[in-house]
């Protein structure tokens, strides 16, 4: 059972880095406290898991046969491989890391199969377009019946405040159902443990990352989206938990991340203001090649070396 | 107890409304009586409005502190407590202009009172289109356009009390008194109409906030 640490590790990466996506706003402008937001969250991530975290597994498992020993190894490499890219400020995502890690073991085991990685990929490209547009669409539909049926201050403020905690509850259950596979995906293929064991650990390590190291990640990167209006907020934080759960649905694990950003871009289309830079776009696309390419020297190495 | 903050500040907010209305009535009657040679009665009234100012900040700290006790959102407060602290300027504009007709007793010219009488009736005039204007904004219904209507008419009297100060300046120049003195009804004519830029200030916020507060 030693084998499962480094997944634990990488799970805990995972939560205390993309919390910030879920309650981040809300947090950094004091609208919801610290301690509410990582406890729902860690509730909601748990019962994603639990409850749907299963349907992205068959995905990563397709890629390649691991044995319980190169199962480690992959999720060590897409743990090292996010502290690195962290450590370094590049952008990166626990999905696109363990992907490169399970693919760069399959090459050396000889069992990988590229077949399913066009659709991978597919819906990658396809996450942060699809919550640009979601964002879009929700802005308008949303918006109408707020200006018209909530024209008391008291009341915007609440509907406000209640659908943050919404989008945040739905963004952490989206949360655990799409990422838990990337943390406890490879054991479940390798046989080391059951599916209900793999969205089990994986739910309670991914929330040990939210309870243990979440504050400071979710404050800088809170801080850069309430820039925003909160209607703007939360509209963009509903659609990255949409597009999320829509992909979780699909079977693929995607970056909470690059939804979030989709998202924001949503919300400036509407506006017709400029809500992201070049760079934020460019580093999405440097993530999509980066990652899986470092994850998977990493891990291809690691194989290598040690089996 | 849903929205018992919210409520709670909105009739702190109400309260201190009708503090600034009070101390700009006040200060009209003040200048009144001061421009009557009722020099007595001005002096009381002077000290009426400076307590009713000092009311009014009180009031402005009660909201404070419940606000950020977590009365509505982070962006709208700010926006609110940017308002009432422009709200508590056309106060502190009021009592400082009774204040400088009773500490530095200018000495207007008979021909030439009436229209100052007449440029501080104006300049506190516009405060009951902002005063209806805020009310509305803290009311229920949506009345963004009734609000922009009123704010507009707000902007209309600050216009016609902008000309008034020209003219009034225009003529005390024309008039034989010493530059001194010139320069003195100058700057009391500039305390009468600092009051309605005051008003139309707090006006523009209010636009601003509405603005913020819609998608």
């Amino acid at each position: 059972m030693w084998k499962i640490i480094s997944g634990i590790f990488l799970g805990w990466t995972l939560g205390s880095n993309d919390s910030a996506n879920i309650f981040g706003t809300g947090v950094a402008a004091n609208i919801i406290k610290y301690k509410t937001a990582i406890i729902l969250i860690s509730i909601f991530v748990i019962l994603g898991a639990t409850m749907e975290g299963e349907k992205c597994f068959a995905t990563l498992d397709k890629l390649s046969n691991l044995t319980s020993k190169g199962s480690f190894f992959a999720a060590l490499a897409a743990g090292t491989t996010m502290f690195i890219l962290t450590y370094l400020a590049l952008p990166c995502s626990t999905s696109q890391a363990i992907v490169g890690a399970i693919l760069g073991a399959g090459i050396v085991l000889g069992t990988a199969d590229f077949s399913i990685l066009y659709k991978i990929i597919l819906c990658w490209l396809l996450a942060p377009l699809a919550a640009a547009f979601i964002s879009f669409m929700l802005y308008h539909i949303i918006g109408f019946f707020f200006e018209r049926y909530i024209t008391d201050l008291k009341k915007r403020s609440l509907f406000i405040l209640l659908g943050l905690l919404f989008a945040g509850c739905f963004g952490a259950f989206a949360l655990g159902s799409n990422n838990v596979a990337n943390v406890t995906g490879t054991y479940v293929g390798s046989g080391l443990l059951t599916p209900f064991e793999g969205v089990l650990i994986g739910g309670l390590s991914i929330a040990s990352g939210v309870l243990t190291y979440s504050k400071k990640v979710m404050t800088t990167v809170g801080k850069e989206i309430t820039r925003m209006d909160e209607y703007s907020a939360f509209i963009a934080e509903l659609s990255e938990a949409f597009t999320v759960e829509i992909f979780t649905h699909v079977g693929v694990p995607v970056s909470t991340s690059q939804a979030i950003v989709g998202g924001v871009v949503g919300v400036g289309f509407v506006k017709g203001v400029k809500t992201i830079n070049k760079n934020t776009v460019f580093n999405i696309a440097i993530g999509w090649i980066s990652t899986p390419l470092v994850s998977g020297i990493i891990s291809y190495f690691l194989i290598k070396i040690f089996i | 107890m849903l929205y018992r903050k919210e409520k709670e500040v909105n009739e702190l907010l109400l309260k201190h409304l009708e503090k600034v209305d009070e101390c700009l009535k006040t200060s009209l009657l003040t200048v009144e009586n001061y421009l009557n040679s009722k020099i007595e009665d001005a002096k009381e009234l002077a000290k009426k409005v400076d307590s009713i100012e000092t009311d009014a900040d009180f009031i402005r700290h009660e909201i404070i502190g419940k606000m950020y006790s977590g009365a509505y959102l982070p962006l709208l407060r700010e926006d609110i407590l940017h308002l009432l602290e422009q709200l508590d300027k056309i106060a502190d504009g009021a009592e400082s202009c009774c204040d400088f007709f009773l500490d530095q007793r200018p000495e207007i010219p008979d021909d030439l009172n009436p229209r100052f009488l007449g440029a501080m009736q104006a300049s506190t005039s516009s405060f009951a289109f902002l005063k209806d204007a805020v009310i509305s904004f803290f009311s229920e219904k949506d009345e963004t356009e009734n609000i922009r209507e009123m704010l507009k008419k707000v902007g209309i009297i600050e216009s016609g009390v902008d000309k008034q100060e020209w003219d009034i300046t225009r003529d005390i120049f024309k008039t034989n008194l010493d530059y001194g003195h010139k320069v003195h009804l100058r700057h009391c004519i500039q305390r009468v109409v600092e009051i309605s830029d005051r008003v139309e200030d707090t006006a523009d916020q209010l636009e601003i906030t509405i603005i913020k507060g819609g998608i």
